[in-house]
């Protein structure tokens, strides 16, 4: 078995979205490493979103947020670990957050659409997003069509 | 904008189309009595008042504050995203309901003692209500549904 990992380069114009494909005999360690080094450099040209945790100042990868709220007037990026307050306006946040990830469901919050597990229309009318993390949000109903605009662009 | 100057603005809209809609129906009424006059103002009421210019002013600006009523009051039902669309149209109904009630025994739009008309009236009241309901919640359904699968689309391919 070789030490080193064979990569063949395809250029092809209909491969608008970076495609990678990963072949191994088995799942194991160096396939999670390879896999990560690549969602790493993929995500590379993002910046990280700086927020505060008690007092240090931390710099968190835009994909490992699964929420940004506003709440108490504070606001909030949250992780499926814990919840972190940022000095930053949610406006001048949503400017630099990934627009092709990100969304603003409501006046108060952006939601990471990755993290989505599914969104609900209630009887009552209200419409909720459910997220990998069993959290829910509300969602704005005039937000529906920039949502659906959004998702037919990605 | 703010919800108090969308309200005055939907509110302004809403006075000029409720005269309009108020003076179309004069008009529909006009042809479909067939006896080649004019019906701009309730007789009934005209009678009551007994001025015909002030009771068509009165009339006008009745028709004026159903108009009000219903656009102004959407902006706080509907517009507002945070009411559930059960109980934004639940809301717009009984005051919508409660202003024309008002309305129709002031310009005296119902015979007295008939009880049937009303009835019949408010059914339909309540049958429009219940049909927008319906169809803006199909609509909001189908959006979700369809932003659901193309979610899991995404994703998939992620």
């Amino acid at each position: 078995m070789k030490d080193i990992v064979d990569i063949d380069v395809i250029i092809d114009e209909k491969y608008r979205d970076l495609l990678v494909k990963l072949y191994a005999d088995k799942h194991d360690s160096r396939v999670d490493n390879i896999v990560y080094a690549i969602e790493n450099a993929a995500h590379s040209d993002t910046s990280p979103v700086a927020a505060y945790d008690g007092g240090k100042l931390i710099f968190m990868p835009q994909r490992e947020i699964f929420r940004i709220q506003v709440v108490n007037r504070r606001v909030m990026v949250e992780t499926n670990e814990a919840s972190f307050e940022s000095k930053t306006a949610l406006s001048a946040l949503e400017e630099q957050l990934d627009d092709s990830r990100f969304f603003r469901i409501s006046q108060s919050e952006i939601i990471n659409l990755y993290h989505v597990k599914s969104f609900d229309f209630s009887v009552s009318g209200t419409i909720t997003v459910l997220f990998d993390n069993g959290k829910e949000s509300w969602v704005s109903r005039r937000r529906v069509k920039a949502l659906k605009d959004l998702l037919n662009r990605v | 904008m703010s919800i108090k100057s969308r309200f005055i603005q939907m509110s302004s809209i809403g006075f000029s189309l409720g005269v309009f809609v108020g003076l179309f129906i004069a008009a529909i009424s006009s042809i479909v009595s067939g006896d080649d006059s004019f019906h701009i103002y309730g007789e009934q009421f005209a009678q009551k008042i007994g001025n015909v210019t002030l009771s068509f002013t009165i009339e006008l600006l009745c028709y004026g504050l159903l108009g009000v009523v219903g656009m102004g009051v959407k902006t706080l039902t509907y517009d507002n995203d945070k009411i559930p669309l059960l109980k934004a149209t639940v809301m717009h109904f009984i005051i919508v309901m409660v202003v024309f009630v008002f309305v129709s025994n002031l310009l005296c739009w119902f015979e007295t003692g008939d009880i049937i008309g009303r009835m019949i009236f408010y059914g339909c009241f309540i049958l429009v209500y219940a049909m927008i309901w319906a169809i803006m919640s199909a609509i909001y359904k189908k959006e979700i549904n369809t932003i659901n699968n193309k979610l899991k689309q995404i994703q998939k391919e992620n």
